[in-house]
């Protein structure tokens, strides 16, 4: 019995240090009042933006650490906001993202990359209607502070730029495409505001 | 020198001529509001082709035509003197219930043809879509005043739990319907429309309430 609670204990403080030592990097929750994650496409001649209302994003991130640094983003499709409710109603379809069967997007960090002048390349996995597409997403940190309403908090700040082509993630069958009426490159502008406690 | 000699239509003749007149005002009617999704076009529409287009027209048109019906059958609930002597009770009453049947199909092929294109999976949810959920809500109410007014000796359902039930369930379709088309299409963000609609709703109501505490009701009150 005391061999069993000592080989316990030996355990538990072994993964505890490991975890210590070897373990994933800070720890940052988003603030979503001040983060977002808008797109902009083309409607004939004009610029037609949007975003996504309800998303999640997990990290864990330290410059020093980026092996143990990692991004998971989690859109909700539903939530998908062009500020014209029918418009909304028709990206929700199946002439689009057909958020009924595919009610989420996903995008995981497998590595990433110091670019220098605070540019992070993000490597990873975008899951689109299910499918896996492979997506690097340039990350600038644009400064990581002491937030200043909230004390012992601090602030870290991203922005990126991508361009997507949505046809070749399945959104959308090219049928407007060819109409002339929506483009097929999408800018996705990610601005985030990370919190962690110091 | 012979004096002229009057005659007058029997009152047969004139209810006739009436009917006549009642039934052809109803199909202008119809044709008129049919007119809304081809010179009102929703944008929904602009996006819209091939089956899915012809989908979506036909839910319209469907939906309309519903919506008139619905009209009709509050003033046919409502009945009247008029309506009474025009048609009689018991022909009203066949209509009354010939046309819940006839809308609760309108209203649910409307929904088919609606949500087809879009992808069943994909229901109009949330508060952004709360004139698409108002839809919802009417048919709900539609079907269950068929269902309980058909099959209510069946379910042993009392006369006066049912009319108590029935009535008021009745008019809030009425407006349930002119609220879920006026703010579910923007056909009807357009003056004539919008005018055309809300003038129905009010002619309607109009009628309701003239039939029950200005004019002489009915002339019997077999149901």
């Amino acid at each position: 019995m005391k061999t069993a609670i000592s080989a316990l204990l030996t355990t538990l403080t072994l993964i505890l240090t490991t975890s210590l030592v070897f373990g994933a990097a800070r720890s940052w929750e988003v603030d979503k009042a001040h983060s977002a994650i808008y797109f902009s496409v083309d409607h004939i001649f004009s610029k037609t933006r949007g975003h996504f209302n309800e998303f999640d994003i997990k990290t864990n991130f330290d410059p020093a650490q980026l092996d143990q640094s990692s991004f998971v983003f989690t859109i909700e499709v539903d939530s998908i906001d062009t500020n014209i409710t029918k418009r909304d109603k028709h990206l929700r379809s199946a002439d689009f993202f057909d958020s009924g069967k595919f009610p989420q997007m996903t995008f995981t960090s497998k590595k990433i990359t110091d670019a220098g002048d605070g540019l992070y390349n993000v490597a990873g996995i975008l899951t689109v209607k299910d499918k896996d597409y492979d997506l690097t997403l340039p990350l600038k940190l644009v400064g990581v502070t002491e937030h200043p309403a909230k004390k012992g908090t601090e602030v870290a700040g991203f922005n990126g730029t991508v361009m997507l082509d949505r046809l070749a993630h399945g959104v959308g069958t090219g049928k407007f495409y060819d109409m002339g009426v929506v483009g097929k490159d999408v800018e996705i502008l990610v601005t985030l505001e990370l919190l962690s406690s110091k | 020198m012979s004096t002229p000699s009057t005659s007058y239509p029997s009152s047969e003749f004139r209810a006739a001529i009436y009917r006549v007149l009642l039934t052809s005002s109803l199909l202008l009617l119809l044709s008129v509001v049919m007119l809304i999704p081809t010179y009102y076009q929703t944008t929904t529409l602009w996006y819209k082709t091939g089956t899915d287009r012809v989908m979506l027209f036909a839910a319209q048109y469907i939906g309309l035509a519903a919506l008139v019906l619905l009209y009709l059958q509050a003033i046919l609930s409502a009945r009247g003197k008029f309506l009474d002597q025009v048609f009689g009770a018991a022909m009203l009453l066949k209509l009354h219930r010939l046309n819940g049947v006839l809308l609760l199909v309108l209203a649910a092929s409307h929904i088919l043809l609606v949500l087809v294109p879009e992808g069943l999976a994909n229901l109009p949810l949330g508060k952004k879509f709360w004139p698409e959920m108002v839809g919802g809500a009417l048919f709900i109410f539609i079907a269950l005043l068929v269902v309980f007014s058909y099959f209510r000796e069946a379910i042993r359902l009392p006369y006066k739990t049912w009319r108590f039930l029935h009535r008021p369930a009745g008019y809030l379709t009425l407006g349930l319907v002119t609220v879920h088309v006026m703010f579910v299409s923007d056909s009807f963000e357009q003056a004539v429309p919008r005018i055309l609609l809300l003038a129905l709703f009010i002619l309607t109501v109009l009628w309701m309430v003239g039939v029950k505490f200005i004019f002489n009701r009915k002339v019997s009150n077999s149901s």
